[in-house]
């Protein structure tokens, strides 16, 4: 190679000369690199795919509520409201075959305002009030297209909790009528439903336009979607929803609510903004955690390089101290040592940074980063974001591990005189070995214990070297499993909230019920088990018992008080499902048949304690086998017309068993009571009951959930209802995350790894000599390698026992973290790590050998 | 006139019972051009010697005093200009920088100096040493001898006043050691330089002007040797 015209081309040359090693040591930088840049790329990316997806969706409005026409009178004046958008939002039903679904209808004063940010896809945006604009979801499946014209019925009147639609009527009725209870607040109670005169009216709207859904195959979709159309102007409206936008983004409202005016904050938007406060993190915590990721990378990053060059002074010890006996300075030296170290972080940083944008550029792609984006809400708006400052920190970062590198080994360089360095003293200069520990090793594990005893201790820094790569695989690895497990306990806890715990994550229902039997219910579950989606259903047949206090609901464990439960017809089956959970009596199967039934003691919570989620048990009831419990003859028509209860009719039923809890309960927190099914049809529940007392048909879906294949079921039986309970995405979000997890372990093992075969190949190129004059000594082939194994497995027992032991309590600060963040059930330490990590120290140990091996017959060339 | 004066000079080696002077309050003056042999037995500090006189490591008392500055009072960036300006050094085991071939191995003193290496006095030094075929060869494809040429050209790249070489031709064998003793023989008259050989090779020794042999850090005898003149002719 031509060209060393200056002194400093000598730099260069070194790098070229050592090939592997420079290789080594960039792709250590680089793997450091991508872990520090990456973790900030995607943080800012994801940051910045939120705050697109979000203003466009919400716009700039940082704060919605409703309020009265005075109101926005009042507000329009106020200074420091920016700008305002009002709404209307109202429900009406669309008739569907044989049943009827909700929609909600959105009246919107104009389409151009960016607060709700509705792409066209076919059509165009309602320009009068009858004019309709609806998903692409919805468009499939009512089965209408742009010029048709639907048909979408509403009441006058509409009572519901405290909403009002149109009507002067109503509105002065519910005035009148309406009681407030101390807080101010409505009583529900001061109104009948009776009073209230319901008139459907019809109104026909044309379809204007059809717009882009923003998410795909969503069950919940098709009610949660709105239909939008136009503000009606000439109508005058009592209530409106308005959305506001505050002047230069503060926060005005507790200003506002000086007023009188009661808005609430739209975290969407102001999650972004300054003033506003609404981290789902603690910020200190959230820097903390910055901080402990900032050093432990910067740690990695030392560590690497400064093995690298520690190393590297060792090889070259002769070589530079020729060069000092030739007149170069120690300032040159080091200048020399740090422009090929700056060389190589740069070389590194920029490999890096490459490699984390491809990485993330195409890791939209990757199944588990996409399901996570979805589970965001984030995967159309998420592009690669290079925040410049990321890319000088990355630089910075790098240049400050080199420079700090350097300074051990070009202090320990600058004490020796340049002669002594050309002899070949090494750097490590006490060369003091407990003859008496040597002895016992060598008693141990013969002569090559001895030797790769007496290495390991001449040679510490190697030795350290290798220690902290092994040390780093294992890390990543346990940190690694530490996340899965936290992701795991989100999922679980994600299950145990919808009460799915028995895996049964989605339930089906019939939109309308009214006239539907047992068959029907059959050929429900038929057309569900048909779906590649579903695994396996149960129906659950169920209804509710409200408690008056006095006669009926069930007995609380003090025996004074009553609770509203659920009656349960469970089949022989569900019954038989029970006997793991029996604590008194049996399950009679004749004496279920004629009315006996089974009480569950207790039922499960989910608490959260001192900000530890935990399940509890609460005694629910005190009835024993061979009491008896009242239930209403007739739980369809509970309440008589006056609203009290209809205590004569009720029919008497023998506890026959008490079970702890119920498995599968229908809705958390309320306690059931179990009878069989056959006699659950015939006599609680009146013969014309909707879909024969069918509560719901629950789910378990299997692994190859397909929402489009739901979606189909859905637009093919409209009568049917599906909810996936967003377990899925959950599910997959979590899957998501744990490829994600390993590949950032694999990544961090690779780092140890690289880590390692540095350390190895660099120690093998060293001891060329000592190998040839221990062979020389008579020492075989096999017994260097032997030693080299040795030496090897010292490395791997304390890289492991530092590993394995940072891991866990890195692990346990990270649970303990999460608990705050979030609920999370079950803390489970990351126990399998350890052996993962053995077998990948074993493996990455057997690697070794094998490159020691190969550069083992170099050496003999 | 001298170009080296040894006042005092000590070093130590050790503590208490193992203390060892390898070199012990010598005084000494080399003249200009002059052809100096130092010998001895193994261990009598030779080899400390001459590294003090090239300023490669520091005594324990007393100074050397090289072309009137006195090396041990110089800061190291002084003192390392000094080396690369004023002195070329020979060892024993040649000492090539293995990375460099014969030619990039020899101007790197110059390059060090930030000049710009004059390329016909690098092909008279290569023309001189013989070694013009192996310009481009890495250390570890020359022999012994031939790499022995490359460090005595290296030494010789910056016209230093003063060549120290300790043992130069301990590793090699007898002609070829004749061959480099000449060499260097040859060039020091060449480029008027001062000359110091550590040898214990006394034939060798012979064909310097001047004897000296150290006992024990000490000089035993300093002795001008009027015979050289008529092996040189
Ligand atoms: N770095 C050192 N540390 C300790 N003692 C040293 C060191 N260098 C030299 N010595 C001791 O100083 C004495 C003189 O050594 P020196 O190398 O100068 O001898 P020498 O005359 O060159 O011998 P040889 O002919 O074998 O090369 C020896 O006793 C040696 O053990
Ligand atoms: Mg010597």
């Amino acid at each position: 190679m031509n060209g060393f015209r200056k002194f400093d081309d000598l730099f260069w040359k070194y790098m070229f000369a050592y090939k592997k090693r420079t290789i080594f040591t960039i792709f250590g930088i680089t793997l450091a690199v991508i872990l520090f840049y990456g973790a900030g790329t995607v943080y800012t990316s994801v940051y910045q795919a939120y705050y697109e997806t979000n203003s466009k969706k919400y716009g700039n409005y940082e704060a919605a509520g409703t309020v009265n026409p005075e109101e926005y009178q009042k507000m329009k004046k106020l200074d420091y409201i920016e700008a305002m958008l009002l709404y209307q939002t109202n429900t009406q039903t669309i008739e569907l075959e044989d049943t009827e679904r909700w929609v909600e209808v959105r009246q919107m004063e104009n389409f151009e305002n960016p607060i709700f940010s509705y792409d066209l896809i076919d059509g165009h945006y309602p320009e009068q009030p009858d004019e309709l604009m609806l998903d692409e979801y919805q468009a499939e499946y009512f089965n209408v297209r742009t010029g048709d014209v639907l048909e979408l019925q509403g009441y006058e009147y509409w009572y519901g909790t405290v909403r009002i639609g149109d009507g002067e009527q109503a509105f002065r009725y519910l005035q009148e009528h309406t009681e407030y209870d101390a807080d101010g607040m409505p009583t529900e109670e001061s109104l009948q439903i009776e009073d209230l005169e319901k008139r459907t009216i019809k109104t026909r709207y044309r379809i204007a336009g059809i717009y882009e859904s923003d998410q795909e195959y969503n069950d919940f979709l098709i009610e949660s979607t709105p239909f939008l159309s136009l503000l009606d102007q000439e109508k005058e409206y009592r209530e409106m929803e308005v959305c506001v936008q505050f002047r230069n983004h503060k926060n005005h409202l507790q200003q506002l609510a000086k007023e009188g005016i009661f808005l609430e904050e739209n975290e969407w938007v102001t999650e972004y903004l300054k003033g506003y406060n609404n981290s789902v993190m603690d910020p200190l915590l959230q820097y903390i955690l910055f901080l402990l990721a900032f050093i432990v990378l910067f740690w990695i990053a030392f560590g690497i390089i400064r093995n690298a060059f520690e190393m590297t002074l060792e090889e070259r010890v002769r070589d530079y101290g020729i060069l000092r006996c030739m007149g170069t300075s120690q300032y040159r030296l080091q200048r020399l040592l740090r422009k090929e170290g700056f060389t190589m972080a740069a070389i590194g940083c920029i490999m890096g940074i490459g490699i984390t944008n491809v990485m993330i550029g195409i890791g939209k792609h990757i199944w588990g980063f996409r399901q996570i984006l979805q589970a965001l809400g984030i995967d159309s708006a998420f592009r690669l974001k290079v925040s410049w400052y990321l890319v000088l920190g990355s630089f910075i970062f790098t240049f400050c591990a080199v420079l700090f590198s350097l300074l051990e080994p070009a202090r320990q360089f600058g004490k020796m005189a340049p002669v002594d360095a050309i002899i070949g003293k090494t750097l490590i200069r006490k060369e003091r070995i407990k003859q008496r520990n040597g002895r016992l090793i060598h008693w141990l594990l013969g002569i090559e214990g001895e030797y790769a005893y007496k290495n390991v201790l001449r040679k510490k820094g190697t030795f350290l070297a290798s220690v902290i790569g092994i040390a780093i695989s294992v890390i990543g690895i346990m940190i690694g499993i530490s996340i899965v497990h936290i992701m795991n306990a989100s999922l679980d806890d994600a299950n145990r909230l919808v009460l799915m715990d028995d895996g049964y994550d989605a339930s089906a229902s019939f939109m309308n019920g009214i006239g539907k039997g047992n068959e029907d219910i059959k050929k429900f579950e038929d057309d569900l088990l048909a779906l590649e989606s579903v695994d396996k259903v149960s129906s659950c047949y169920a209804t509710q018992i409200p408690s008056d206090g006095e006669t009926f609901g069930l007995p609380d464990g003090n025996g004074k008080y009553y609770t509203s439960y659920f009656i349960n017809g469970f089949d022989e089956e569900q019954i038989k499902s029970l006997e793991p959970y029996l604590l008194e009596g049996e399950l009679d199967r004749k004496a279920l048949e004629e009315g006996g039934v089974i009480v569950c003691r207790n039922i499960r919570f989910l608490n959260v304690l001192n900000g530890e989620p935990v399940i509890s048990k609460e005694q629910k009831t005190d009835l024993k086998p061979g009491d008896m419990l009242f239930i209403p003859e007739d739980t369809d028509n509970f309440f008589r017309a006056d609203g009290t209860i209809d205590r004569d009719k009720v029919i008497a039923c023998p506890v026959v068993a008490v079970v702890d809890y119920n498995p599968n309960p229908v809705l958390s927190g309320t306690p059931d009571v179990i009878v069989s099914r056959d006699y659950y049809q015939a006599h609680l529940i009146p013969p014309d009951a909707a879909a024969a007392g069918l509560y719901e048909i629950r789910v378990c879906c299997s692994e190859a959930y397909d929402p489009e294949e739901i979606f189909e079921f859905q637009k093919a039986h409209k009568n049917y209802y599906f909810t996936d309970g967003g377990v899925h995405a959950e599910k997959d979000m979590v899957r998501g995350y744990r490829q994600l997890i390993l590949m950032i372990a694999g990544l961090a093992a690779g780092i140890g790894a690289f880590h390692i075969f540095n350390t190895l190949s660099f120690t093998i190129g060293l001891r060329k000599r000592e190998f040839q004059i221990l062979k020389a000594v008579g020492m075989s082939k096999r017994q260097i390698l032997k030693m080299l194994s040795m030496e090897g497995g010292l490395a791997a027992l304390f890289g492991s026992l530092l590993g394995i032991g940072v891991g866990f309590g890195t692990g346990l600060l990270l649970m303990l973290l999460s608990g705050e963040i979030s609920s999370k059930s079950e803390y489970r330490l990351p126990w399998e790590g350890i052996p993962i990590s053995v077998w990948m120290v074993v493996l990455i140990t057997l690697v070794s050998l094998l490159i020691a091996k190969k550069e083992l017959k170099n050496v003999e060339e | 006139m001298d170009i080296i004066t040894v006042k005092d000079l000590t070093k130590k080696y050790g503590k208490d019972d193992f203390e060892i002077h390898a070199v012990d309050h010598m005084n000494l003056q080399i003249d200009k051009r002059e052809i100096v042999a130092i010998t001895g037995t193994s261990g009598s500090g030779k080899s400390t010697l001459l590294h003090l006189l090239g300023g490669v490591i520091e005594p324990t008392s007393g100074d050397v005093i090289l072309d009137g500055e006195k090396l041990y009072e110089l800061k190291d960036e002084e003192r390392s200009a000094i080396r690369r300006r004023k002195i070329g050094f020979v060892f024993q085991s040649y000492n090539l920088i293995p990375i460099l071939t014969a030619e990039e191995n020899i101007i790197s003193p110059i390059l060090l100096d930030k000049k710009k290496p004059d390329p016909e006095y690098i092909d008279e030094l290569f023309d001189m040493l013989g070694m013009e075929k192996w310009r481009n060869h890495l250390p570890n494809q020359l022999s012994g001898g031939q790499q022995q040429r490359v460090a005595i050209g290296r030494a010789l790249a910056n016209r230093p006043r003063l060549i120290l070489a300790d043992e130069p031709t301990g590793n090699l064998d007898h002609t070829q050691a004749m061959e480099i003793m000449k060499i260097l023989i040859q060039s020091a008259k060449k480029y008027q330089q001062t000359l110091v050989i550590v040898t214990h090779d006394m034939d060798l020794a012979k064909m310097c002007q001047r004897i000296i042999s150290i006992q024990d850090g000490k000089i035993l005898s300093d002795v001008t040797n009027e015979s050289t003149l008529l092996l040189d002719k």
